[in-house]
């Protein structure tokens, strides 16, 4: 029995896309091997570690766990959508300022988690960037670093937010 | 293997497919877990995403019931501002299912199907006369919850659920959840426990107390370990402490009475499986106590505060 490949067009990073693809491509194949944006990380391919974190309609999700099919006519955003060299989003120069990456791997999806959460709350507690960040993984140990950062980015802070 | 995908826009469409594609149809929604399983398998199966189809995407609530459809997801549930008051149980149980991601992807009545006996959601409405609305091609039935793993009542190839069903009862506004999961954002919980209480007189009148994942009478002693499945196999049941809900049952509705009642009970006679990832028995009875005093103080709590809220103190 062979797949039956089809198409598929939704809006990734703004821009509206149309492609063939099998029906049993995650999110994660097609981000990466197709559109070759490979800011978006394979980590555990099993839904635990976040690294793959997108945002579906704005809300993070794990684009491993993510039939490529489901997301017909929908908005993809991935890490690339934010910013530019030399004109970083806020939530990118906060997490530089306060050292909350050292290798770099579950970066996108962390920066992507917290971006989702300052978008759906202005001012959200430490509890609420703690659980926004509950389901990505640093290796690294930068939790502290992370939550610091975007605390940096509420209003009542010294920076604020741009 | 996946062989084909289709995107319905509603329930009419999901059954022309189940019936364009016999046996090989499966009805999807969120996908956390049926997608990777789908995958896996040698057989074709055609994937039925009913994630956007529009008459399932609802939450109606009156004084009756809560009407939840297949389409919604566990954080379009949490989002109700009445959860927290009406079934605090609830709104515990799913807000503790996986991680941000996994809540909005997963769907409530997914979790139901997929989850089995480590269902958070079908610990929390065992005992509470909940059911699933289904649809086949000539017509429509209710399954229970506490009968969804029998073989006569289950849901047939040919039918897609609607909805998950709960009447409203008092002791929902009285009701409480704890867990103990592993940190892994896709595990099942090593023990779960759902309470929920109604007192009349200063005594207890009605106790539920729900303990997942447990192994059946039959074939409990030949039953080798557990290697992942966590409860989510077709093995694991939910149960009622039956005997410690009548120890409780016109009895002083009081905190230490709970503890005493907790502390007494023979906890390592509940049949809760051996498992190399989720804790051997003796550890998951363990728990139990400590979560069961822990959801059972808390129900009771909450009992007080809705019965104080009635009376406007």
């Amino acid at each position: 029995m062979t797949e039956k490949v089809r198409n598929l067009s939704f809006t990734l990073n703004g821009r509206k896309v149309t492609l063939e693809v099998s029906p049993s491509l995650t999110l994660i194949k097609v981000i990466r091997e197709r559109f070759e944006l490979t800011g978006t990380k394979e980590g555990c391919h099993s839904g635990n570690c976040g690294a793959c974190t997108v945002l579906l309609d704005g809300v993070p999700v794990y684009s491993c766990l993510i039939p490529a099919l489901k997301v017909e006519g929908q908005h993809v955003e991935t890490i690339e959508s934010l910013g530019e060299p030399g004109n970083l989003h806020p939530v990118q120069k906060a997490f530089l300022d306060h050292g909350a990456l050292q290798c770099g791997y579950c970066s996108p999806g962390m920066i992507l988690s917290m971006k989702a959460l300052l978008d759906s709350k202005s001012e959200p507690s430490t509890w609420e960037m703690k659980e926004a960040i509950s389901g990505n993984l640093c290796r690294c140990g930068n939790y502290v670093q992370i939550v610091e950062a975007t605390k940096s980015l509420l209003k009542g802070s010294k920076s604020g937010r741009k | 293997m996946i062989s084909g995908y289709l995107n319905v826009r509603n329930v009419a469409e999901a059954l022309a497919a189940l019936a364009n594609y016999p046996g090989e149809a499966r009805i999807l929604a969120g996908g956390t877990e049926a997608f990777s399983q789908l995958s896996r398998l040698k057989q074709a199966a055609v994937v039925v995403d009913i994630s956007k189809a529009t008459d399932l995407n609802y939450i109606d609530r009156d004084n009756q019931k809560i009407k939840i459809g297949a389409a919604v997801t566990l954080s379009g549930l949490l989002k109700t501002t009445w959860l927290e008051e009406e079934f605090p149980a609830l709104a515990e149980a799913v807000s503790r299912i996986g991680s941000p991601q996994i809540r909005n992807q997963g769907t409530v009545v997914g979790n139901v199907l997929t989850g089995r006996a480590a269902s958070n959601v079908r610990v929390c409405v065992a005992s509470m006369r909940a059911f699933l609305k289904v649809r086949g091609p000539n017509r429509e039935r209710d399954i229970d919850i506490d009968d969804l793993d029998n073989n006569v009542h289950k849901l047939a190839d040919d039918e897609i659920a609607l909805s998950l069903v709960i009447p409203s009862t008092l002791s929902a506004k009285a009701s409480a959840y704890c867990c103990f999961t592993p940190r892994k954002g896709f595990s099942y919980p090593s023990a779960s426990v759902s309470s929920s209480v109604a007192v009349d007189g200063g005594e207890f009148k009605h106790v539920s107390l729900v303990v997942s994942p447990v192994l059946p009478t039959f074939g409990r002693s030949n039953m080798k370990p557990c290697g992942s499945c966590g409860g989510s196999c077709r093995i694991c049941r939910v149960m009622h402490v039956s005997e410690l809900e009548q120890n409780l049952v016109g009895r002083p509705a009081k905190e230490d009475h709970i503890e005493q009642v907790c502390s007494t009970f023979d906890w390592q006679s509940i049949p809760m499986r051996d498992s190399f990832i989720h804790g051997t028995a003796e550890y998951r009875c363990h728990l139990l106590k400590v979560l069961s005093k822990k959801a059972l103080i808390s129900a009771l709590h909450r009992c007080e505060h809705a019965a104080k809220r009635k009376h406007g103190i």
